[in-house]
């Protein structure tokens, strides 16, 4: 168990590519993601973090201990990478054996972990197997053992799930934060995917360019996007324009889809600001008279619980989500493609950068 | 349509019979003679004598120390052609095959200037020590063999042991890593034995042609030291020892395709690994250790030495004569000398009989290729038996096979110029069906059902899509086999009477006369050659004729 920081970490690569400066820290026995696109950096900081390469500038305090010059074998951290990389020539029992053993840990305490593990994980019946007997979920379970055998204080987890089919995936994260949970072991994640980022996570650390965008718990990202591209990358976001005017009781507004919303935040009337709205904060209401505050609905998707609809404003597509089955009726039958929209009761307008 | 698939298995069977007659026949014949002996002792006889366990013993000695040593010089070639990363490295890969299509008796001419008596070393050690007599030569006797031997086959052992290592995923050796392994655990327990299946078999490969290898024993080895095809060859030449020299051949033979099924099994295994996830990572030379360093230098330097030295070595071999001590043009104007003392007849029958076996290595190659590939079980057994079967049988007893089985019966021994050409078939058609293979399986199935979707019969999508898509493999698969011919020693000598010496043929019996020069510029001549035969595969391939091996 260990609490992390990122002090300023940068690394610049001969290709031109930049990574940091990167601030952040990571709170004793939490479960944080990097979320990000594939190539934004997130892999090569955790390899960073396990010290796999070499950071230019910056330090990495272990509970206040700096580790930049300390090899990776020496920072006591468990890991699962992408491939899970399983020692081929080994049994499932060598390859969880193997961390403490390089450890020399004695016989008898090697065979308790394992098998301590192995119950955790339910692979008692596979330990000797050999690895090409094993199926891919297991070797995810196996891999896992095999990080936590010698009891690290911080498990680094490189897109693990990423080969699996979409149920195995779904299962294997409920198990791996169940897990996380039991042991308290402090642990950083690496995904693309949002859906897997926010079911596992504590807090998510959202990673593009190289640089972390945005840090907070799923709610929190979701809700109130700091910007354009997380708005957009977690599909919270309908991301409009708006130019800051003044009610008459002298409180600052914006028209948003053709109704009035009060706003809060550092602006001045005039000012252009940009704002995410989600889908589901939106209503639409069946109108027929076509003024300027009036869409088109171009299309219709049922989804789990809820239908997607998307409506053209002023040349923008607007993403609203809905429960409502008799309007979705209502707007099925022809000639109820004209609505407006209003909002949910104090709804406060999130300003993006 | 099965009278369309009757007419396929007509064409594909037909290299198989002609290697039926022309490999397997005269091998048997070679058997048999030695079972049942016509002239001389006969097989209990050959085996029970002393000079023959003699022979024996020292077969295998000398091949089990150049492959031990060719193992130790290899292995660490290997680590660091996967791991350090340098300008070049693409380069120094593609050189590393070089030694390989090298002729032998190139190679023996190289070792000589570089390391023989008033060669370049010795030289320089002379000029020192004020000597006037020689005082350095490793080059000739037994540590010359064992030598020359590394140097043919450290670099196969590089090859194939740094293509396993690449094919480690590296993310592996970070678990170990993380998990506490320091560098000499993780050798031990992760990256050995990932490559120990490619280590054996490089070792088995290497054990093989050392105990099968002809020239290099010959030339450099002198009277003493007597291999299995030394004294086959020794037999030959005498009078009433037939018997003698198949009983040799089907000892060998035993020994010899044993070892190529062990090999054949063991490279299988390596073949079927996955290739890795991820890119591996190399390490430049400015992250190691100062006495890494200092090591790896070594190393590069000895390489440059044992490898590279004999090499270049040839360059002065054609116009240093060590009799005279003076530089000459004398032996390329020997190359263009007419005549029996004359350098061009040799030149004119190897480019001419190596002409001939690459175009009949072509021909049987393609359908070969394809018969391997073929749904018909018997067929594609068969058909791998024959393209590995020249690797089992040393070349001494195919070409004694050819004249006792062929040439004497047909008469053809009086001027046997088409054996020696069938014999330098036989031992290209491994290269040119093994190359066509492996552009066959780089077709894209698709385009092949592309071209019958769209109406083409079996002949013309063989015509248009299928052999146009082939050209650059055949090239290759040409280009190796003519390479092979135009160096191939053995065969030949035994084969050939005088008018059919071969430029190969040529230097070793200058050799044994001491024309130096002449036999310098020959092996120059043949160097030329061949580096030309190996840029050209290296183009057409882009790079990937290790694969051919």
């Amino acid at each position: 168990m260990v609490e992390i920081h990122l002090i300023g970490l940068v690394r610049e690569f001969s290709d031109g590519t930049k990574i940091g400066p990167i601030e952040l820290n990571i709170r004793d026995g939490e479960l944080l993601t990097f979320l990000g696109p594939s190539g934004s950096g997130k892999t090569t900081t955790l390899r960073m973090i396990a010290g796999f390469i070499e950071a230019d500038e910056g330090s990495l305090l272990f509970d206040r201990q700096d580790m930049i010059n300390i090899p990776p074998r020496e920072r006591n951290i468990g890991m699962v990478f992408q491939s899970v990389a399983l020692f081929p020539n080994m049994t499932v029992y060598q390859n969880i054996a193997f961390g403490p053993e390089m450890a020399k840990w004695s016989h008898e305490k090697t065979v308790g972990r394992v098998e301590e593990l192995a119950d955790l994980l339910g692979i008692r019946n596979l330990l000797f197997r050999k690895i090409s007997e094993i199926s891919g979920g297991e070797a995810q379970r196996v891999g896992l053992a095999r990080a936590l055998a010698k009891e690290p204080a911080l498990l680094l987890l490189d897109e693990p799930l990423s080969a699996l089919d979409p149920q195995l995936r779904e299962r294997l994260q409920t198990e791996i934060r169940r897990i996380q949970k039991k042991v308290k072991i402090t642990t950083i994640y690496v995904t693309h995917s949002q859906d897997e980022a926010f079911a596992i996570s504590d807090r998510v650390a959202i990673i593009n360019d190289g640089k972390i965008i945005q840090v907070g718990t799923p709610e929190e990202l979701y809700d109130r996007p700091a910007n354009e591209f997380v708005a957009r990358f977690l599909g919270s976001g309908n991301v409009l324009h708006g130019t800051v005017k003044q009610t008459e009781g002298r409180e600052l507004c914006v028209d948003v889809l053709g109704v009035r919303l009060p706003l809060k935040g550092i602006c001045e009337v005039g000012d252009e600001v940009k704002f995410s709205i989600k889908p589901e904060d939106i209503r639409i209401v069946i109108d027929t008279h076509d003024t300027s505050a009036t869409g088109t609905v171009t299309s219709i998707l049922p989804q789990v619980g809820s239908f997607k609809i998307t409506v053209d404003f002023q040349d923008t597509p607007i993403i609203v989500l809905t429960y409502d089955e008799d309007l979705v009726s209502k707007l099925r039958q022809n000639g109820n493609k004209r609505v407006s929209f209003s909002f949910r009761h104090n709804l406060a307008v999130n300003l993006i950068d | 349509m099965v009278k369309q698939d009757y007419r396929t298995c007509i064409v594909l069977t037909l290299p198989i019979i002609l290697l039926l007659v022309f490999l397997v026949y005269p091998v048997m014949s070679v058997i048999i003679s030695g079972l049942v002996s016509a002239s001389g002792s006969s097989f209990v006889d050959t085996i029970s004598s002393d000079e023959t366990q003699f022979t024996i013993s020292f077969t295998v000695i000398q091949a089990s120390l150049s492959t031990i040593l060719a193992v130790l010089v290899g292995v660490p070639g290997a680590m660091l052609l996967a791991r350090l990363k340098f300008r070049g490295k693409s380069l120094i890969r593609a050189l590393i095959i070089v030694p390989f299509v090298l002729p032998p008796i190139v190679v023996v001419i190289g070792f000589l200037q570089m390391f023989g008596s008033y060669g370049i070393i010795d030289t320089a050690l002379m000029s020192i020590t004020q000597s006037t007599t020689s005082i350095f030569n490793l080059a000739e006797g037994f540590t010359g063999i064992i030598l020359a031997h590394t140097f043919y086959n450290a670099p196969l052992v590089m090859l194939l042991v740094s293509a396993a290592m690449e094919r480690l995923n590296p993310e592996i050796e970070e678990s170990a890593e993380i998990l506490g392994a320091d560098s000499f655990s993780r050798f031990r327990r992760i990256t050995l034995p990932h490559i120990l299946p490619a280590l054996l078999a490089s070792a088995i490969l290497t054990f093989l042609f050392c105990f099968m290898s002809f020239p290099i024993v010959l030339a450099l080895g002198g009277s003493t030291y007597n291999t299995i095809e030394i004294q086959m060859w020794n037999a030959f030449r005498t009078p009433d020892r037939g018997g003698e020299v198949s009983s040799l051949a089907l000892i060998q033979i035993v020994i010899t395709i044993s070892l190529a099924i062990t090999y054949i099994k063991l490279s299988r295994g390596t073949d079927n690994q996955s290739g890795p996830t991820t890119t591996i990572h190399t390490v430049s030379i400015s992250k190691y250790k100062k006495w890494e360093k200092v090591a790896i230098l070594t190393y590069l330097f000895s390489i440059l030495i044992l490898v590279g030295g004999p090499i270049a070595a040839i360059f002065r071999a054609a116009f240093f004569d060590p009799v005279t001590q003076r530089y000459s043009l004398d032996g390329f104007s020997y190359l263009i000398t007419l005549g029996s003392e004359g350098g061009i007849q040799p030149l004119i029958n190897s480019l001419f009989y190596g002409g001939m076996a690459t175009l009949l290595a072509v021909t049987i190659g393609i359908p070969l290729a394809y018969s391997h590939r073929s749904k018909a079980r018997g067929l594609s057994t068969l058909s791998s038996v024959m393209i590995l079967l020249p690797l089992g049988i040393s070349s001494i007893t195919v070409a004694y096979g050819l004249l006792i089985a062929i040439a004497v019966p047909t008469g053809l021994n009086i001027n046997p110029w088409p054996i020696i050409v069938i014999a330098q078939t036989i031992f290209g058609v491994p290269f040119t069906a093994r190359a066509i293979e492996i552009g066959l399986k780089n077709i894209d199935p698709n385009i092949l059902d592309q071209a019958d979707s769209l109406g083409s019969s079996r002949l013309q999508r063989l015509l248009y899509v299928e052999l146009p898509l082939l050209i650059p493999s055949i090239l290759v698969g040409a280009v190796f086999a003519f390479a092979m011919a135009i160096g191939e020693m053995s065969a030949t000598l035994f084969i050939a009477l005088p008018q059919n010496y071969t430029l190969a043929v040529a230097i070793y019996d200058n050799l044994g006369v001491r024309r130096f020069v002449e036999a310098g510029a020959s092996a120059l001549i043949l160097v030329v050659i061949c580096v030309v035969a190996f840029l050209a595969m290296e183009k057409l391939s882009e790079g990937s004729i290790g694969g051919t091996l």
